[in-house]
């Protein structure tokens, strides 16, 4: 009978593990079930560091020839094939800082540094190279549940790579332990801290937090609104909806820097725009659009108006909810690597319109779309502000000088993708699209609107970003 | 200046300030991006992190797991058989 599990761990001149199971509070027959799997995954018993001191990572790897450790949470079980999985994986990218992977019948984000802050979602075995954990200096003091996420936040910062694999590692993952509230909380504020961040974090349940970033500076928003001036229907009374977004703006926000750059079409009723004049005032600039119909040359005619150092793109069918969503926005949107910020959007009977773009094999699309405030993705990120693939210019801020370095919209995109080809040439830039659950907006957007989409906008779109547009690399609900 | 400084912060064009200008240059620059962008995704190297070629890797794999892919190839196994031994 052919053997199930390799008797012989894969050898590798340049990957050399040693496994360190953390005990935690585990029961013994859960160190027994992980230990048993590592040794049926083939690794050599002298590499496993069984009893695990209270302190780090002990001194006498330092003085070993391994290259790598596996940690590993009692409990959990090594897939059969999971050491010949990471060998290739560090193998093929060696400049890996940190190995984690999906598990079975769970499929994890892409590396997201803003979601690991509040949400510890890599899993139960993970592979750490031990020169980048000395280079942050982490693990020294620890290697249990709590250090291992402060080591993973630690080489974010400092830019390290990380590799996720695809193929889980585990045949079998137990859920995290429960984690001391008061040591997650005292371990997040450090490593704020330490990225230069003010933030309130509030604690959560299974040991995640919800954290609330602040920005000491107060730029100037300029919130940019295309808009033709037509009223619709919203909970049974007829609006002109571009003067109740602005209202909403006005009278719900906290944030007072802001002005509005309303691009009006030449057949924007004359009332319209006295009635914008009147809420606004000073801080309303009306920029006439005489040309045919086109969103993005729209806003870039909007953005050029602009005075803000940020701007917010905002469709003119929207409605504040939360008070402080500026703040929420504009405090993601000066941290370091951060390029373009969303928001969730609210359709009129308070579900969900918008959490982020989706895109898979090749068509973009919105995450959890019709989804109500209590459903929550299978690692619960849907809560947390997170990395995504890109994120709807219904509602999104960045600075004026990304915008303009990237061109602005594409004037080729007049009616849809071209929020999608804006996240992507901000991606092209190295920066990341995120978005935040605590700003949150009504987006009137029919669930069953007809959006014209020719095939030119979306071959234009795959034509510059089809292989980004295959997988995505964010979103882990339904559908994906 | 004997470096050059000045010629070369003179060769430089001045950011424009004109709205109009402002326009132009927003959509030429996203027109230089589109392109370099479709250059990219026609070359042979990868814009892809390590972590997305796997997992597009992984899915390509899946998908030729699947009952849909092996029925597929059953289905189009004569054809496939006939344009090898019929060369065009």
């Amino acid at each position: 009978m052919t053997p199930a599990v390799p008797a012989q761990a894969p050898s590798s001149a340049t990957v050399r593990l040693a496994v360190a199971i953390d005990r935690a509070d585990a029961s013994t027959a859960d160190v027994e079930r992980s230990s048993a799997s590592i040794a049926a995954a083939g690794v050599e018993p002298r590499h496993v560091i069984a009893h695990l001191p209270s302190g780090g990572v002990p001194a006498a790897l330092d003085a070993s020839d391994r290259t790598h450790l596996l940690w590993i949470r009692a409990g959990a079980e090594l897939a059969p094939t999971a050491i010949a999985d990471i060998v290739a994986g560090l193998e093929r990218f060696p400049r890996s800082a940190l190995v984690y992977a999906d598990a079975p019948a769970l499929r994890r984000p892409d590396f997201s540094p803003l979601l690991l802050r509040s949400l510890d979602y890599l899993g139960a075995v993970r592979v750490f190279d031990l020169q980048s954990l000395r280079s942050v200096d982490a693990l020294a003091e620890g290697v249990g549940a709590l250090e291992v996420w402060e080591a993973g936040l630690r080489l974010a910062r400092a830019g390290a790579e990380v590799l996720h694999l695809s193929e889980p590692l585990t045949s079998r993952e137990p859920r995290p332990g429960p984690t001391d509230a008061a040591s997650v909380v005292a371990m997040l504020a450090g490593e704020l801290s330490a990225c230069g961040l003010d933030a309130m974090i509030e604690p959560g349940p299974g040991g995640a937090a919800s954290i609330e970033y602040h920005s000491s500076r107060r730029p100037k928003v300029s919130i940019v609104i295309p808009t033709r001036g037509s009223s619709a229907e919203v909970w049974g009374r007829s609006r002109v909806l571009v003067v109740e977004a602005v209202r909403s703006v006005i009278e719900r926000s906290t944030y007072t820097e802001i002005e509005f750059v309303v691009v009006a079409d030449a057949d924007t009723p004359p009332g319209v725009l006295e009635d914008l004049a009147v809420l606004a005032g000073e801080r309303l600039t009306i920029v006439p659009w005489t040309a045919p119909f086109n969103f993005s040359a729209k806003m870039n005619r909007g953005a050029v108006h602009a005075t803000g150092e940020y701007l917010l793109l905002l469709n003119d069918d929207v409605e504040v909810i939360a008070a402080d969503w500026i703040e929420r926005m504009l405090a993601l949107a000066v941290q370091r690597g951060i390029g373009l910020v969303g928001a969730h959007l609210y359709f009129e009977d308070g579900t969900l319109q918008h959490a982020g773009h989706v895109y898979r094999r090749g068509e973009p699309t919105h995450a959890a779309i019709g989804w109500s405030d209590d459903r929550s993705d299978p690692i619960g990120s849907i809560r947390f502000d997170r990395e995504v693939s890109g994120a709807t210019a219904a509602c999104a801020m960045l600075s004026a000088e990304t915008y303009r370095a990237v061109g602005g919209m594409s004037t080729l995109l007049p009616g849809n993708y071209n929020d999608v080809d804006l996240c992507m040439k901000v991606r092209a830039r190295g920066l990341r699209t995120v978005v935040t659950p605590g700003a949150r907006l009504h987006h009137f957007e029919s669930k069953t609107r007809d959006a014209t989409v020719t095939d030119v906008e979306l071959d234009i779109v795959r034509g510059r970003w089809g292989a980004w547009l295959e997988r995505e690399a964010f979103w882990t609900g339904e559908g994906v | 200046m004997a470096d050059g400084t000045s010629e070369r912060a003179a060769e430089r064009p001045e950011p424009a300030t004109d709205p109009e200008l402002l326009e132009r240059e927003m959509m030429l620059v996203d027109q230089v991006i589109g392109l370099e962008a479709r250059i990219a995704e026609l070359s042979a190297g990868t814009r892809l992190t390590p972590s997305e070629q796997l997992g597009v890797e992984h899915q390509i794999a899946e998908m030729r797991r699947s009952v849909e892919w092996r029925a597929g190839r059953l289905i189009t196994l004569p054809a496939r058989v006939l344009r090898r031994v019929w060369p065009r």
